[in-house]
């Protein structure tokens, strides 16, 4: 018996968590970090870190933007960036709960990859973070954005940007693994969503300073989000915006909302969203159910992609001129959006092909992967010869199961 | 004298003290997987790339023979295990020495995969801590359970198989939903030779360490008419499970992301989301490794020690030697490799070939010795019958 006791406590001394054993208010929890390139080539790193302390405090008054702490530092590397923030934090950095890393249009055109190297390298850190490009704007400053509507701005922007992939439909959820896999596989290009810092109209002004949320000073190294010294934050709101997309893993340029809305939905990453046809009479269709088959072919020394998209639609407006939904006019409104998505398919696919010269649609990784050896006979000229001369036969096909049960009588 | 389990009379023994049940199966799973972490895996991806789920299946299938001559090993052992079955076979000397040789190659496995198992833990789980603390720990219940009986060791390992295989199964499930079918394609683009290669690395680190099982004596076995049946049975689960570890490694990551790792399985693991409600769990979910590498080096602890008792017979305790052998393999894991980098350099081009070759050796020379011993045996029970049916006559 007094072998086992004995046993017992060694385990509890000896076993608890070992070196790696941490307390909880011994970590700086990292939300989101930033990461920048300034003029001497150095890494120039922001991380947002949740101040519990604060939140705790369960004061009413207590403003929001006290629940965060915005740490910036250069460096030649991210990690010592990052390294040199205990400088001036008492804490550690524990990157496991970081939810996003948003790069500068300068580190996405020239250095993506090293700034990923320490993401990828990092074993404690998470890597289901988005990955998401900060347009026009430095990510310092877009994370010291006060938002309304979450108290923190990476729990705004993270959950914009998801409930925009599911109910707009221009963006998509890209986490480190899926960049990664864009990034290394052959046939694809990155991706990324982006955000864009906009100034917010008067009104919108007026009611963020009604709303008396006190702000504190700026005290040491340390930039606390909303600080009285920082009044032109207050100006400004963070709003997703469309797809960024990559060649040869070099930032480019941005896609339109219709070209962000075919590439979801030839991905099939598109979970929701609105079309709309102004042409006559106005017609708004939201989608419950998109899907894309991608099937390509090699027929008469033609490379062939056929794209096949089935959709499920309800009707969530309509016009004046629109009548009652009937079994006549259904097929009508079907076409007329078939015909839209089309239209929005087609200009994406060739814009892809002509003008941004990005395999943006994954052929390359389709043909490499069903349609193997025909692709590796062309592997090594793919790109220089074949890509831009597939020929795409797009069809469309978007049913409106319901009429939604409204008899429309004005 | 020390009595081993070879020299006590099995008819007086309880049913404790016999291997129940699936005991003897129950170590299948644990044997073939042990290797995987860090070694068979890097390797078969390495080798067989975006298709080596098509490698697991193909190795398991030439992986059959192996495992049908360790069958036969078993059933032809006279109740025996591998160290008095090969000096029955080859005679005292010739027996001793082979023993030797088993004893040395099963010593420098278990401190590799020690070794691999401690870089695992350094890199992926515990980084702060030193490993050398690790393997202590870890060797420490290792030697604990080496120096009890095959039979408690077989418990051991149906207890482990349960939570491996309830492990295994909420893996599954909360990693499915990251499923794309399309990351498994193309199929055979290089052609099968990289997917017989990946097969062949399968069969290797799968398969041949199950000639592990032939330190079960049998007549310690509760049913041991069931023995072919149980562990067939329990050959083909482990192989279901593996080649779906292997389907969802593939389909959740794709092959460019599992290129860059050297430990995929437990990277596909921090995918896992129950509802989104439990997450990053992937630290407790990979102990489905740990926990068969435990099995694997306490057999071959056992294995060691117990041979190395039956040379040096007089001693009584029953911890000293598995103290010394656990000992020897912990100094040994950390001289082994320089480091990590040439670790990995020496798994991906010479351990395939060692390993395959000494336990196929072992493998091939016992099963081979016991036919023509069978064989012999036969004749010269058919000459005693027809000289027998001639007296008669």
């Amino acid at each position: 018996m007094r072998y086992k006791i004995i046993v017992i406590i060694m385990a509890m001394i000896l076993l608890n968590g070992l070196n790696n054993s941490r307390e909880l208010n011994d970590l700086a929890i990292v939300s989101a970090i930033g990461i920048d390139k300034v003029e001497n080539g150095n890494f120039k790193v922001s991380a947002i870190v949740l101040n519990p302390e604060k939140q705790d405090s369960g004061s009413s008054s207590s403003s929001a933007s006290n629940k965060m702490i915005v740490y910036e530092r250069e460096a030649p590397s991210v990690q010592e960036a990052i390294r040199n923030m205990i400088l001036e934090s008492p804490k550690r950095l524990y990157l496991a709960h970081m939810e996003l890393l948003l790069v500068s249009e300068e580190v996405a055109k020239k250095d993506l990859v090293n700034a990923l190297d320490f993401f990828i390298r990092d074993n404690e850190g998470s890597n289901d973070f988005l990955f998401v490009i900060s347009k026009g704007t430095s990510p310092s400053q877009t994370l010291q954005v006060k938002t309304q509507a979450e108290e923190i701005p990476t729990e705004n922007i993270v959950k914009s940007i998801k409930a925009s992939n599911k109910y707009v439909g221009i963006t998509t959820n890209n986490l480190l693994d899926d960049t990664l896999e864009n990034l290394l596989e052959e046939g694809e290009e990155v991706v990324m969503p982006s955000i864009v810092v906009v100034k917010s109209d008067k009104n919108e002004k007026d009611e963020s300073e009604s709303s008396g949320q006190e702000n504190s000073g700026t005290t040491g190294g340390e930039q606390e989000q909303g600080s009285s010294n920082s009044s032109t934050q207050e100006d400004e709101k963070i709003l997703v915006d469309t797809l960024a997309y990559f060649k040869d893993n070099e930032f480019k340029g941005y896609m339109t909302k219709e070209e962000s809305m075919a590439y979801t939905i030839l991905r099939n990453k598109f979970k929701g969203g609105v079309i709309q046809i102004d042409k006559e009479d106005r017609l708004v269709a939201e989608f419950v159910q998109c899907k894309a088959n991608l099937t390509p072919k090699y027929e008469n020394g033609q490379y062939i992609m056929d794209i096949e998209v089935k959709g499920i639609c309800n009707i969530a407006e309509t016009g004046k001129k629109l009548g009652n939904v009937d079994y006549k006019s259904i097929e009508e409104y079907e076409k007329l959006i078939s015909q839209e998505l089309y239209t929005y398919i087609k200009q994406y696919v060739d814009k892809c092909t002509n003008e941004y010269d990005s395999d943006l649609m994954g052929y390359g990784k389709i043909f490499r992967e069903k349609l193997n050896k025909e692709y590796i006979k062309v592997k090594d000229v793919f790109y220089k010869e074949i890509f831009k001369n597939i020929k795409t036969n797009i069809n469309v096909n978007i049913e409106f199961p319901n009429d939604g049960g409204i008899n429309k009588k004005w | 004298m020390v009595n081993t389990e070879n020299d006590i009379d099995t008819s007086k023994l309880n049913d404790s003290d016999k291997i129940q049940g699936l005991g003897v199966s129950s170590f299948i799973f644990p044997l073939i997987y042990s290797c995987f972490l860090g070694m068979a895996s890097y390797n078969i991806f390495h080798t067989a790339q975006v298709n080596a789920y098509i490698s697991v299946i193909l190795g398991s299938l030439i992986g059959i023979i192996p495992f049908l001559l360790v069958m036969y090993i078993l059933k032809n052992s006279g109740g025996e295990d591998i160290i008095d079955l090969n000096i029955s076979l080859f005679g005292n000397v010739v027996g001793t020495i082979i023993n030797a040789i088993l004893n040395i190659a099963l010593i420098l496995f278990a401190t590799l995969i020690l070794y691999n198992l401690a870089l695992f833990l350094d890199t992926q789980y515990i980084p702060d801590t030193s490993s050398l603390y690790v393997k202590i720990l870890l060797i420490t219940v290792i030697i604990y359970a080496a120096s009890k009986s095959i039979a408690t060791i077989s418990r051991i390992s149906q207890i482990i198989f349960i939570i491996n295989l309830a492990l295994f199964l909420l893996s599954c499930i909360g990693i499915v939903s990251e499923f794309d079918y399309n990351n498994l394609l193309p199929v055979l683009s290089d052609g099968i030779k990289p997917v017989v290669c990946g097969g062949i690395e399968y069969m290797i680190f799968g398969v041949l360490p199950l000639f592990l099982l032939t330190i079960i004596p049998t007549k310690l076995v509760k049913n041991k008419e069931h023995i072919m049946r149980n562990s067939s049975i329990m050959y083909i689960i482990s192989s279901i499970i593996i080649f779906i570890i292997f389907l969802i490694i593939t389909g959740v990551l794709g092959y460019e992301v599992i290129s860059i790792y050297k430990y995929p399985e437990y990277m596909v693991l921090k995918k896992f989301s129950l509802f989104d409600i439990i997450e990053r769990i992937e630290n407790t979910l990979a102990l489905q490794n740990v926990f068969s590498m435990f099995i694997f080096l306490t057999l071959i602890v056992y294995i060691c020690s117990k041979s190395i008792k039956k040379v040096f017979n007089k001693l009584k305790s029953q911890e000293l030697i598995p103290t010394l052998l656990g000992i020897l393999i912990l100094v040994l894991s950390n001289y082994i490799f320089e480091n990590s980098s040439y670790a990995t350099e020496f798994i991906l081009k010479y351990i395939p070939y060692i390993v395959g070759i000494v336990l196929g050796v072992f493998i091939l020379l016992t099963s081979i010795t016991i036919f023509i011993r069978n064989l012999i045996n036969k004749k010269s029970n058919d000459l005693l019958i027809q000289s027998e049916l001639e007296k008669e006559s």
